[in-house]
């Protein structure tokens, strides 16, 4: 498994917000995190792997373009989750995951919807969330919400996992439990898996690759090390920050002041 | 058994009886509207009671002429277009509300009534209509004509320069000012007898009720449904959003597009036949949606059961209102309806 990408251009209508991006080949079984400042471009390059926005340039898995397959078929590999969920939806976190199931075949065919329950309960019991499966989408907290939404993408096992912000509304329990299993996952069944994170921490300990993304440009791409500098936190944050190691030898970003 | 394991079971167990509670609100719904259907079959002005219609019904050689004239003629086509035109409605209206993403979209409220009554006041006022059409049925042709051609108009509308779903909502509240402005001016320069047929036509009645009507309208929905039942899961997907959707291998335009082709013919066919019934489109979807939720493969169907059940109350209550005349239909559906409604979100309420 392997995604590349190259020379992607992307926008909304004719505006472009994501120019020439190019990235290194992103491998199965590795974590790639997007940062950047709000609004650089990190949904969009993630919505343009999803196949989600008309594109420039070029992203293959396994060498195969991804732009001519048909959104049935690449939904067979792709999972995306969304920054949100929409609000007003009268249907329970179970009833909402054998949906996602039903909608269109995975990459193991249409489960029945017999077999699709059995599926998401097993997947809401490693989520921590079983006792939730009848509780209205309506009637979730934030964090519950982002751990449905996360439910709805997972469930159709993918091989390639985009995930926008999993873990923004979490508490630190929540946000150890989901980055684990998404490595878990990723590579007891050698995924490609991008996700878009705030806490550049949570970035260094659970990522292989940082990608950073700043005023539509891929601003530094490679190991947390290579990217999470101060020098590039100033120029694409614009804060001054202080890169440390823990006690625990992790990676932890201080961000000082404004600059 | 640990907590995480019991916790599983029962969700399991508790998401089995969900879902059996659901089918077992299906049923409740279609026993409460043979009941209603049977009432309605049992009043009318002409006090023949249910043992009556029956003795017709079973045994159609002893009825005598004018009995069996007011079952079969009156009653029963009455009875049965009721049923029929609120489930169409009821049904239209969900899908609507799906694949538009409004709580507030209907066929009434994004105008494809509006386009009827325009349809049928050229017919009226202009003698405008279609030519290969045979008289006694202008008006409902026009009708038709104009309500389906709304729908499409709506959509094609939408799709210039990809202006997106709440822009068709927007549009469709544009058309309803658009159309109603053409029949006022139909109306103004009408003649008296012809505006008095026009503001008849646009209250709905059932009293245009006929047999072959019944199977025209029967056909539609016989045509729409397998294609409503195919889209189900898709459409309960939609539900999550339409990137999410799209992101499941769902193609939201086209299934936008099948729906609202659905919903023209279903809308259109009602209107055609029975002229404004306004409130059914819009809650029979909100009071199925309180009953069971959007999972479409029950939602869809309450929806239409719940359509059908309130306009055939409706039916019935516009015998009850007035002792011995039939109050045109479409005035009682909101009289009838709108309690319905109220106690139904405040037991919501309560529950939960
Ligand atoms: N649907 C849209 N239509 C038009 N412009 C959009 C749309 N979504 C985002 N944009 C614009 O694209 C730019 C990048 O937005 P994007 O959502 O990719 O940012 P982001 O990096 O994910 O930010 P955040 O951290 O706040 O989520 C922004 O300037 C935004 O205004
Ligand atoms: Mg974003």
């Amino acid at each position: 498994m392997r995604l590349e990408v190259e020379r992607l251009t992307l926008g909304y209508g004719r505006r472009t917000i994501l120019a020439e991006a190019s990235l290194e080949p992103l491998p199965g079984g590795a974590i790639t995190a997007l940062i950047g400042p709000n609004g650089a471009g990190k949904s969009t390059l993630l919505r343009g792997l999803a196949g989600l926005l008309p594109a420039r340039g070029s992203v293959r898995l396994d060498g195969e373009e991804m732009a001519g397959q048909s959104l049935e078929r690449r939904a067979r590999s792709i999972a995306y989750m969304p920054q949100s969920l929409p609000q007003g939806v009268a249907l329970t976190v179970m009833e909402a995951l054998v949906g996602a199931l039903k909608a269109s075949p995975t990459a193991e065919g249409m489960p029945s919807a017999r077999a699709a329950a059995e599926r998401a309960l097993a997947l809401l019991e490693r989520l921590g969330i079983a006792e939730l499966a009848l509780v209205g989408l309506d009637r979730l907290s934030g964090g519950q919400r982002q751990l449905a939404g996360l439910a709805q993408a997972l469930v159709r096992r993918p091989r390639v996992l985009l995930l926008d912000e999993p873990t923004s509304a979490l508490d630190l329990r929540h946000q150890l439990g989901v980055m684990r299993l998404v490595r878990e996952l990723t590579l007891q069944h050698g995924l490609v898996t991008v996700l878009v994170v705030h806490d550049l921490a949570l970035a260094a300990r659970f990522a292989d690759r940082v990608v950073m993304i700043g005023e539509g440009r891929v601003r530094a791409q490679g190991t947390p090390e290579e990217t999470l500098t101060p020098a590039m936190l100033a120029e694409v944050y614009g804060v001054s920050a202080r890169v440390e190691r823990c006690s625990h030898g992790h990676l932890q970003v201080l961000a000082d002041a404004p600059l | 058994m640990s907590g995480a394991t019991l916790a599983v079971a029962g969700a399991a167990a508790g998401y089995r009886a969900l879902v059996l509670r659901r089918v077992a609100l299906l049923a409740l719904l279609t026993v409460l509207l043979i009941a209603s259907l049977l009432l309605d079959v049992a009043t009318g002005p002409s006090r023949l009671g249910l043992a009556d219609v029956a003795r017709v019904l079973l045994n159609p050689a002893s009825a005598s002429g004018p009995v069996s004239v007011i079952v079969w003629d009156v009653r029963l086509p009455y009875a049965v277009m009721a049923v029929l035109v609120g489930a169409a409605l009821a049904l239209a209206g969900a899908e609507m509300q799906t694949v538009l993403n409004n709580p507030l979209a209907s066929p009434f409220t994004l105008g494809v009534s509006s386009a009827a009554s325009l349809g049928a006041a050229l017919a009226i006022v202009l003698g405008v209509g279609l030519p290969w059409v045979p008289q006694e049925w202008l008006l409902s042709g026009n009708a038709f004509l104009f309500a389906f051609l709304s729908v499409l108009l709506l959509r094609s509308l939408s799709r210039l320069r990809g202006a997106g779903v709440e822009a068709l909502v927007l549009f469709g509240i544009a058309l309803v000012f658009a159309f109603n402005a053409a029949v006022a001016l139909l109306q103004f320069v009408a003649t008296e007898q012809a505006l008095q047929q026009l503001v008849f036509w646009s209250m709905g009645s059932l009293a245009r009720a006929t047999w072959p009507k019944i199977g025209i309208l029967a056909l539609a929905l016989a045509v729409a449904i397998p294609f409503t039942a195919r889209a189900a899961w898709k459409l309960t997907a939609l539900r999550l959003g339409e990137e999410r959707a799209l992101s499941f291998g769902i193609d939201a335009n086209r299934l936008r597009d099948g729906a609202l082709l659905r919903v023209s013919l279903l809308s259109a066919v009602s209107v055609a036949f029975v002229g404004t019934i306004g409130f059914i489109g819009l809650v029979g979807p909100h009071a199925a949606r309180l009953m069971v939720g959007e999972d479409h493969r029950f939602f869809l169907p309450a929806a239409a059961l719940c359509g059908a059940l309130l306009l055939s109350l409706s039916s019935v209550a516009s015998k009850m209102l007035v002792p011995g005349l039939m109050v045109p239909v479409g005035i009682v559906t909101a009289l009838v309806g709108v309690p319905v409604f109220v106690a139904l979100v405040f037991t919501r309420g309560r529950r939960s």
